[in-house]
């Protein structure tokens, strides 16, 4: 699966990780009765994330938090629901799957479904998951998750074996977690007897099960599911399996939901409407919160942080929601004039060791952010965070990057630039291809759109500068930024790179694609063959010590620059309304929201 | 007035044709690519090649500009890849609501700047016109963002007598439905307004009013409504006319600031939001739209001076 990158842009971040059951974390308001049918509840969209596309097999263009999480999910649901509230895992209430067995050596898989009903009254069946499955296959380059060699090239056959039972050859043994978690989470159910056509009036056929026909019936669905003007009344769409339906769509994002009156999981929405409305920024969203009453779920800018007491005076309470995310800088090891420099471990730990985390956790942040020591997220809680990864590696202090620099044959020149004195490779030299009279003078690119990043970008130069590395910072606009931070040879100028964050969109934070060779996020190009082995093994190995190996190296090996993490949202909620849950991959349940009386 | 037009229509079209030539080369200077700002970083070379062959970007600038010009003459103004929706639908949903809520605004500036500049000039140096030139310069030192703000304060949240966000309707009609909702966002528009067109509005009236023929028509015993409606009024116009003229590319351009605290998504977001996505048809769009905007705002003004001024020969 491919990662999402996500940029602060309006102070909420997109998307998001992780991997254990248990009950729900319940942060909801306090109830204090019993759960009422009816009444409505409005959630407010981040500004220019507007659901734009209803087909859920998003092409890149399209794969948005706004559209997978906020609105596809909704009405369609996958095999794996991925995060529990506000841990990592499996919700098996909303997951589609009744068990999955793994046998032949873990190289083939059985999953049972649930007896599931689609809103039309015909039974969600395995031959639903063929048809996703067939459609994926013929169509994985159009498909934003699609990652060479994983789903569906890794599976070799899928086999019906009754209507509620299928199985798939793996091409190889994987591991359980990763592939329960990362890949069939990555499968969703569609209804093949209303959509198996290439066209509105053709009639339904078995069109998938040929590559040309499956390529047709894609191209019709994706065409369609882009027509913003049919979305609410495309007879396509009315048949959903999960809580909700589209009632109706305004191009400018407005979706309004009723419940699936034969929704079949337990889960059934007490609401009778769910409304989603676009804004246009921060500013508006909040002026709205302000005035109260017309929003149930929104959010707290991270600007207006310290105004949530206003919210509570008109009846808001603050969750802060945590997304598993890592924020970080990504170092240019391929940049004609300071790869060389910036491919030196020590050069790399002397810049983590100038990164006040816990200063901007306090004074920028206001609380809302925790430390980030490596590839896995210190925040939601889970058995995947190592016990070394707890504590940093590389802790805050000028004098230990100045020490490193010393004694790598540098003459360190506080509140100066420091400059190498023992060129070249070897023992208490700068290294190899650091010439003498190198200046540790580096540019900064990083993305002017936050607020956050910007003020926490200002003083990690501040602090390094006391150790005399230079960091030159250019600004720039979030797009201009993310196109710019792409590996050599497509953008080679770049020194140091930061547009905001990542968050893993399920279960396993692998690191497969971003620091794997030719990985689509390894924009600093990082090529080592130990990474890439400790990388391959957590996908073929469930145990823990495998993933904690991979980890604890690139946590040590420092491939990107570990910032201070981000709290991803403030969620700002109707003290009277209940049930809201922050799902750690930024889904929504209102299905789960209620009044009481 | 026929060779006039003619003659403004071809510099129009020189214009715009000017207009396309730079916002294109100024496009394509821009670091950064659509293809990546559309597929993310994520993508993989050969998903951007892809994205470029589907929507004409591989071939060179020039050839890329005359295709665009080629659609443009069949009344094709592009496909916006970014929001999925053809660029004239786009400008169709967001043109509307500026239309509605700058027309207003400038409506009400036009309504009451005029009556309140000519007060000034008649009643100069009294605590009226001191007064009325306070507020005047409060309003026009004000950023609209801040007018906004305070106004959504006191009547949005305070006395919450006004909605804080405007209509949110993509149906001009819809949005006429919904009038209050249009209060704060025309109010904040029409004080700066205003502002400018009281000013203009005194200062011209001043200087006419030390005119012969307002002494003359003093003289013959015409009645003072007469004289300030008809002969001071009628020429301190058309510097405000000017004004006018320049405000309707600000009509069609939407007003940003406005839009973003009143939630109410027109032409200045659609173009602020293409800008940073790289989203070259509607930003080429937008540009012909506005460029045509102000060269009939001009034309219009032009036409006004004729029509308040007789000494004025168009051609």
């Amino acid at each position: 699966m491919t990662l999402l990158p996500a940029v602060a842009a309006a102070g909420v971040l997109l998307a998001a990780c992780g991997a254990k059951g248990g009950p729900p974390q319940s942060s909801t308001n306090a109830s204090n009765g019993p759960p009422t049918r009816g009444g409505s509840a409005t959630f407010a969209e981040v500004p220019g994330d507007q659901p734009d596309y209803i087909f859920p097999i998003d092409p890149a263009v399209d794969q948005t938090v706004a559209n997978s999480s906020d609105f596809q999910a909704l009405m369609w649901r996958p095999l794996i629901w991925e995060g529990n509230g506000q841990s990592t895992g499996i919700d098996h209430t909303k997951s589609l799957v009744s068990s999955v067995k793994y046998s032949d050596g873990s190289k083939r898989v059985t999953v049972t479904l649930k007896p599931f009903k689609w809103s039309d009254g015909t039974p969600v069946t395995s031959r639903d998951v063929e048809f996703d499955f067939n459609l994926l296959k013929a169509n994985k380059k159009s498909w934003a998750m699609y990652t060479p060699g994983d789903m569906p090239d890794n599976v070799t056959a899928f086999k019906i074996v009754s209507t509620h039972t299928f199985q798939l050859t793996l091409d190889a043994a994987y591991s359980h977690l990763w592939f329960t978690n990362n890949q069939l989470s990555a499968l969703i159910p569609l209804p093949q007897h209303a959509w198996d056509k290439t066209s509105a009036s053709g009639k339904v056929g078995n069109y998938d099960t040929s590559t040309a026909g499956a390529r047709k019936v894609f191209s019709f669905l994706s065409h369609q599911g882009g027509h913003l003007p049919t979305l609410a009344s495309n007879p396509l769409w009315k048949v959903v399996d999960g809580p909700w339906t589209l009632s109706a769509y305004t191009t400018g994002g407005r979706a309004t939901f009723v419940p699936n009156k034969h929704y079949s999981g337990s889960d059934k929405p007490h609401l009778s409407q769910f409304v989603e409305l676009p804004f246009t920024t921060d500013t508006a969203e909040f002026n709205v919160l302000r005035a109260g009453g017309q929003i149930d779920v929104g959010y707290l800018p991270t600007q207006d942080s310290k105004e949530s007491r206003v919210l509570e005076s008109v009846g808001y309470t603050l969750k802060p929601w945590i997304i598993s995310s890592i924020w970080y800088m990504i170092p240019n090891l391929t940049n004609p004039k300071v790869g060389k420099v910036l491919s030196q471990l020590y050069i790399r730990q002397a810049i983590e060791h100038v990164v006040p985390q816990k200063s901007i956790i306090a004074n920028i942040l206001q609380g809302y952010g925790y430390p980030e020591y490596g590839p896995v997220p210190l925040k939601p809680t889970s058995n995947l965070v190592s016990p070394q990864e707890r504590k940093p590696f590389y802790p805050f202090s000028i004098s230990d990057a100045e020490s490193l620099l010393r004694s790598h044959g540098w003459k360190v020149n506080p509140n100066g630039t420091d400059v190498c004195a023992k060129g070249g490779a070897g023992s208490g030299h700068c290294g190899a291809g650091v010439p003498s009279g190198f200046k540790l003078a580096l540019n900064l690119l990083y993305s002017t759109g936050n607020q956050g990043l910007t003020l926490e970008t200002e003083d990690v130069k501040s602090e390094a500068a006391k150790a005399g590395i230079t960091l030159n910072l250019q600004g720039g606009p979030v797009n201009s930024v993310f196109a710019q931070t792409a590996p050599c040879p497509t953008s080679c100028n770049w020194q140091l790179g930061e547009y905001g964050s990542l968050t893993y969109p399920s279960g396993l934070p692998t690191g497969s694609g971003l620091w794997t060779k030719g990985g689509g996020l390894n924009a600093g190009s990082w090529n080592d063959p130990t990474t890439q082995r400790l990388i391959n093994a957590t996908l073929h190995d469930s145990s823990l010590q495998t993933f904690y190996r991979y980890e604890n190296y690139i946590a040590k090996q420092l491939p990107w620059i570990w910032l201070a993490n981000v709290d991803g949202s403030l969620a700002e909620v109707n003290s009277k309304l209940h049930g809201f849950s922050e799902n750690v991959y930024y889904a929504l349940t209102p299905e789960d929201w209620y009044y009481t009386k | 007035m026929l060779a006039f037009l003619v003659r403004r229509v071809v510099q129009a079209v020189v214009v715009l044709i000017g207009v396309l030539i730079i916002t294109f080369a100024l496009i394509h200077l821009e670091p950064g690519s659509p293809a990546r700002a559309a597929l993310g970083t994520q993508a993989t070379p050969s998903a951007i090649a892809h994205f470029n062959k589907v929507n004409g970007l591989d071939a060179g600038v020039v050839s890329q500009f005359f295709s665009y010009v080629g659609r443009l003459l069949h009344g094709n103004l592009g496909y916006s890849f970014v929001q999925s929706q053809s660029v004239a639908r786009l400008i169709g949903q967001a043109l509307p609501k500026d239309l509605i809520l700058v027309g207003f605004a400038t409506l009400i500036a036009l309504i009451i700047g005029i009556p309140a500049g000519l007060y000034q000039a008649v009643r100069r140096n009294t605590i009226g016109d001191f007064s009325l030139q306070g507020v005047a310069f409060v309003l026009y030192a004000m950023p609209p963002f801040f007018l906004g703000l305070i106004l959504l304060a006191i009547f949005a949240i305070a006395v919450p007598i006004l909605p804080p966000e405007a209509p949110q309707s993509t149906n001009a009609l819809q949005i006429l439905a919904h009038p209050l909702g249009l209060v704060l966002p025309t109010l904040t528009l029409a004080g700066i307004s205003l502002a400018a067109f009281t000013q203009f509005m005194r200062s011209s009236s001043i200087d006419n009013l030390a005119q012969d023929y307002i002494r003359t028509a003093q003289a013959m015993g015409l009645p003072r409504r007469q004289i300030l409606v008809r002969h001071l009024m009628m020429n301190s116009l058309i510097p405000v006319v000017t004004l006018l003229g320049l405000t309707l590319p600000a009509v069609v351009g939407g007003a940003l600031i406005v839009e973003e605290v009143f939630n109410y998504p027109g032409m200045g977001l659609l173009f602020y939001h293409a800008a940073l996505d790289h989203d070259y048809p509607v930003l080429l769009g937008f540009t012909l739209f506005v460029g045509v905007a102000v060269v009939v705002g001009n034309m219009l003004a032009d036409i006004v001076y004729a029509v308040l001024d007789p000494r004025v020969r168009l051609d």
